[in-house]
């Protein structure tokens, strides 16, 4: 029964698709001439227009509504059972006739002669009240979809608010966001197209601007469709639908931020739970919907939000940052969803190479990544699977630490610290500190290349006068606003007091270098400390005395604090550091050279650490009474040395080091504040007497961040990694001494003061030392640590002779110590170097250059008994005789160079049959050799050599 | 379009993305698959993504380890190498174990060593075509301008040998206020002694 309805209303309906054919073929006819035959017919026939375009319009239309009747009755045909399996069905049936309705309006748009004007005023009304009328979702959708496909872009742009009011009147299931789509799609190519051509003639002008304000529909007609639909409307239809509006919004209004924010806006009051923010109308909905509660999201929906929130990314880059909302919907993401569009953003501004300027670009900036920061760090477990797309964060964060940029050195030193303070508060996260310190170590260094210009500029000659006077009145103040600036942030105080006590000390260190004006009391002073064992009668000197031996004893002061005062006073204080051993010992800084002074004083203790480490292994008992032998050599000419030399210098570094603890006590103590304050007005007048003499002044560093300030931050930095990298740690410490290095010898060159930025160098060196010896196990690594301990070590000329053979003694022991037998002779060889510096005022020992190499030798000889693979290191060891000759070491003669080639024959001949690695090392060793018969004849030391060549 | 003969290009100490981003744009637009033969790199990439896009350049890609590998790739990559390209012997070595750090007299030892014509180190981060006793010493610098703290103001370069049997012209790039410079440097092998 059913069926047979269906299949009369199919013939029925038909006969009237027949009948709009042949209607539509007529007036085709007559709209091939339209200007003459339409015309005259439509004047003609005044009333009744027959075969004109309004009656061939009015017909369809008549008939399309007619139909459409028709098709939404089908499925409720009577007779039919109200399950929902009928209710499918029929609806299956309508989809497949739906073409039919569809094509009378094909028919509408094919009409020639139907104007913009016609339509808009009465085809689209009709259309659309029979759309609005008939209730049926089916239709309704299918319907409106019609109108946007067939219709010309034209005449949406003119009808668009007619389209567009209709929607908030469709049921509910018609998805009105493929309705927006489609239509913002045909809106957007449009436009594009428009713009290509670019020829449009006024008419057209009007056009686009007409599309210009369409945002405002769109905008207008998805408010009203939420607003209407109150709260049925789900999350995700709501973030879809702002999503299609932000994608149309980006594509053909860039630029305009304020149009994303309202998109965004919207999103982000409806998930809150308020509904768009809509003024009067407002209240109405949500009292009636369950407005306070924040609209729940499903999968689907977090899905749809990303994407929404991707969308402005690719266009956008670090602009999204202005958005107001942007933040404020990320926060409704999950930490995965948040991670992908940090990841997203990065990748974005990464493309766009832009710099970071400003702080507060970042500190938004951070609000987006810091899931990327923080997740990594906390699910150490889940990270292992997703290990890729973890290195790609990295990468990404890496990345964006070298686009952090700015020209005040100040802004940019806050910005890496900003980052630094971020990567560190990751919790646990070490696994991604390692990656990611590695580049803000040296973003910071880079940074330090151009504070140090700054710091230690080239002199200028002349300067104006006011300039300067209001420079060092400033100083002060400047310093008060830094602490006010920076209050807020708690991690920073710590940290901030510190950095102030040693401005404060290098302040006054600098002064008294330039000004060598120390006050006659505090000269007092210093005299009587100096005097140890004297009884003290001046009560200010108790207090400095009391203060250093807190500073001492007491394993609560600060470690930055307590190892700066100590730097500054352990050489005057040589017998109380030994006194103190337990203390000292424990403590980070100048350890080695506190070691190499106990190995003086007691050798018993050094000597006890050899054996002890030598017990281990005791299968080749010959190597380790010759390491013994060799290493207490080593140790006690360095040391003898070094007491020479401390004994000389005493005088003049306890007074620094008096003076650093005097103004120790002038950070606690008010009353000595006044000493300081004198000092520094005496420095004041000592300026303007600079100026009045006409002497080249350089220009007065005005930074807040200067190169010790940068120094203090890296190692704080370091010491992060200290235990979860301490290779990389190892490498970074060595870094750092060289660039303070670098420091000092600029300093150098324009006679400026450095400070005692060498001193930062020796620490840095022995902590890397500490890592070492700590940390560093396997043999592999130790041996790669000792060759950039040499290969720096030699690039640094900043150190006094103390502390340079201090360093390089220690250095030649972990050589000698190193487990393997070849391990040794090639780095005990390499040590070598270091005892016969190049260029000038290098360091220069040639006997114990020699000795390295007369000790690599005695190793050379062990392992070529073993394995006479190991020819190699003899060959090596000859290079190096021949490189240290060829560079004039006095102690290295010809007789020694002979003495070897005639070794190295015989080693080859007693060897007898070649393998190839043997072959290659007789094949290098020929080279030397013909490489030395060649510079006889162009250097009369080379003539006496005795050349052997193997055959 | 001339035969430049066998191009061998040589790069090195990238440090992406530990000390720069990218290889400055300038650069990247000459560095174009199927042209070079070789590709001889000091060492000191960065990253696995840096390697590969070397290997995409040109069929023939030897790297050594440099001081700062990241983990993974210090084992896949040897101390030196040497490569043969016309007649040239070309050894490869970082040069942070040539000391003291870019001493010619100490890298000619190590050219001796591996016995080789010209000897290609890197490290310092400043370019350097260099003749030394008759033999070549060539260091690319750091195609990426890598902070070093053994140099101020890195200048971005590498070279590019053009190998012709005995003879090798040798193109030094260098990106100099953002502007390509290049110079050129012709040299053949010399007659064994």
């Amino acid at each position: 029964y059913p069926n047979n309805a269906n299949s009369t209303l199919q013939n029925l309906m038909g006969d009237l698709t027949v009948n709009v054919n042949s209607d539509i073929f007529s007036t085709d006819t007559t709209g091939a001439n339209p200007t003459t035959t339409a015309t005259a017919a439509a004047t003609s026939i005044a009333q009744v227009p027959i075969g004109s375009v309004q009656d061939s319009y009015q017909f369809v239309l008549t008939n399309f509504i007619e139909m459409n009747k028709l098709w939404v009755r089908l499925q409720h045909l009577p007779g039919d059972a109200k399950t929902k399996e009928t209710k499918i069905r029929r609806e299956r049936e309508r989809n497949e006739l739906r073409m039919m309705v569809g094509t009378n309006l094909v028919r509408l748009s094919e009409l020639e002669g139907v104007t913009s004007t016609r339509y808009g005023t009465i085809i689209l009304p009709r259309i659309i009240d029979q759309i609005v009328a008939c209730r049926d979702p089916l239709a309704q959708a299918y319907l409106m979809d019609c109108i946007i496909q067939v219709f010309p872009d034209e005449f949406h742009i003119q009808t668009l608010e007619i389209i567009l009011s209709v929607c908030p009147k469709l049921r509910d299931k018609v998805n009105i966001r493929t309705i927006l789509q489609s239509m913002m799609d045909r809106l957007a190519n449009y436009y594009a197209d428009e713009l290509l051509l670019n020829d449009e003639e006024d008419t057209e002008g009007v056009k686009t601007s007409v599309i210009l304000d369409s945002f405002e529909m769109f905008d207008e007609c998805i408010r009203s469709v939420i607003e209407a639909r109150g709260a049925k409307v789900t999350a995700k239809e709501v973030i879809r639908l702002e999503a299609s509006l932000l994608g149309f919004s980006l594509k053909c209004y860039p630029g305009r931020l304020d149009y994303i924010n309202r998109c965004l806006g919207v999103c982000a009051s409806s998930l809150k739970g308020h509904g768009p923010s809509h003024g009067s109308t407002q209240p109405a909905t949500s009292a009636s919907g369950a407005a306070a509660v924040p609209i729940q999201m499903d999968e689907i929906a977090i899905k749809e939000l990303e994407t929404l929130l991707s969308l402005p990314l690719e266009t956008m880059g670090l602009n999204v940052l202005d958005l107001d909302q942007y933040s404020e919907l990320l926060a409704f993401l999950p930490l995965r969803n948040r991670k992908m569009i940090g990841v997203q953003l990065l990748k974005v501004l990464d493309t766009s190479g832009e710099k970071m300027t400003e702080l507060s670009e970042l500190e938004q900036l951070f609000v987006i990544i810091s899931p990327l920061i923080r997740e990594t760090s906390s699910s150490t477990s889940e990270s292992k699977d997703q290990s890729p797309q973890m290195f790609e964060q990295k990468e990404l964060i890496s990345k964006l630490i070298h686009l952090l940029y700015n020209d005040d050195t100040d802004v940019h030193f806050e910005l890496l610290n900003f980052v630094k303070k971020h990567l560190l508060s990751g919790g646990e996260g070490y696994q991604i500190s390692s990656h990611t310190i590695s580049p803000l170590f040296y973003s910071t260094m880079k940074l330090l290349t151009r504070v140090q210009e700054l710091e230690f500029p080239a002199p200028i000659v002349q300067q104006p006068e006011e300039e300067e006077e209001e420079v060092v009145v400033e100083d002060e103040p400047i310093v008060e606003q830094e602490e006010t600036v920076q209050e807020g942030a708690i991690v920073e105080e710590e940290e901030k007091i510190e950095e102030e006590q040693l401005d404060d000390i290098m302040q006054s260190n600098e002064q008294v270098d330039a000004g060598q004006d120390v006050d006659a009391e505090e000269d007092k002073d210093d005299m009587k400390e100096s005097e140890d064992n004297e009884p003290v009668e001046d009560v200010d000197a108790e207090e400095v005395k009391d203060e250093m031996k807190e500073s001492e004893d007491n394993e609560s002061v600060e470690d930055v604090d307590a190892e700066e005062v100590k730097d500054e006073m352990k050489e005057s204080e040589d017998n109380e550091v030994v006194e103190d051993n337990e203390q000292v010992s424990s403590e980070v800084d100048g350890a080695v050279l506190e070691e190499s002074v106990e190995g003086d004083d007691d050798n018993n203790q050094d000597t006890e650490k050899i054996e002890t480490s030598e017990d281990s292994k005791e299968s080749d008992n010959e190597g380790i009474e010759d390491q013994e032998t060799f290493e207490m050599k080593m140790t006690s000419a360095s040391n003898e040395e070094i007491k020479a030399d401390v004994i000389a210098s005493k005088p003049a570094e306890e007074e620094e080091a008096a003076v650093v603890s005097n103004v120790n006590v002038a950070d606690n103590d008010t009353s000595v504040n006044v000493n300081e304050q004198e000092t520094k007005v005496d420095l004041f007048e000592q300026f303007n007497k600079g100026m009045f003499d006409d002497e080249p002044i350089t220009p007065i560093f005005e930074k807040q961040t200067n190169c010790r300030k940068i120094f203090l931050f890296v190692q704080k930095l370091l010491s992060m990694i200290e235990v979860a990298d301490p290779d990389l740690c190892f490498t970074l410490r060595l870094h750092s001494a060289i660039a303070a290095n670098r420091c000092v010898v600029i300093a150098q060159e324009r006679s400026s003061t450095s400070g005692d930025l060498s001193t930062v160098a020796y620490e840095f060196i022995t902590e890397a030392f500490l890592i070492y010896e700590r940390e560093i196990t396997d043999a592999l690594a130790q041996r790669n640590a000792i060759t950039k301990m040499i290969g720096i070590l030699l690039s640094c000329s900043c150190f006094d002779k103390n502390d340079y053979e201090a360093l390089i003694t220690k250095t030649t022991q972990y050589a000698a110590r190193l487990l393997k037998k070849t391990d040794q002779c090639s780095m005990v060889l390499m040590c070598s170097h270091l005892f016969f510096k190049l260029g000038e005022n290098g360091y220069q020992n040639p006997q114990r250059a020699l000795e390295c190499l007369q000790r690599a030798l005695k190793i050379a000889d062990m392992c070529a008994t073993s394995n006479p693979s190991n020819l190699q290191l003899f060959v090596d060891i000859f290079d190096l005789y021949v490189y240290f000759f060829e560079n004039s070491n006095p102690v290295i003669t010809d007789k020694f160079l002979s003495g070897l080639i005639a070794l190295v024959n015989e080693h080859i001949t007693t060897i007898g049959s070649l393998n190839s690695v043997i072959q290659g090392t007789k094949e290098s060793f020929t080279q030397t050799v013909r490489y030395i018969e060649r510079k006889k004849t162009v250097d009369g030391r080379f003539t006496n050599i005795v050349c052997i060549v193997p055959n | 379009m001339a035969n430049f003969g066998e191009l061998v290009l040589v790069i090195g100490d990238q440090h992406i993305p530990n000390r720069a981003n990218f290889i400055p744009e300038k650069f990247r637009r000459m560095l174009v698959p199927n042209k070079m033969q070789h590709i001889i790199c000091t060492g000191n990439v960065g990253s696995k993504e840096q390697y590969n896009e070397l290997r995409q350049l040109a069929p023939n890609v030897h790297v050594v380890a440099g001081d700062c590998e990241c983990a993974e790739d210090s084992s896949q990559f040897a101390d030196s190498k040497v490569v043969q390209v016309g007649e040239f012997r070309i050894g490869l070595i970082h040069g942070h174990q040539v000391l003291p750090y870019g001493d010619h007299v100490a890298l000619a030892s190590i050219r001796r060593k591996l016995n080789v014509d010209i000897l290609v180190s890197g490290h310092t981060h400043r370019n350097e075509v260099v003749e030394h006793e008759g033999f070549y010493h060539i260091n690319p610098g750091s195609i990426t301008g890598a902070y070093s703290p053994l140099q101020e103001n890195v200048i971005p370069s590498f070279i590019l040998l053009a190998v012709q049997g005995a003879n090798v012209v040798c193109y030094v790039y260098e990106l100099v206020d953002g502007e390509l410079e290049v110079s050129k440097t012709e040299f053949s092998k010399q007659m064994s002694m």
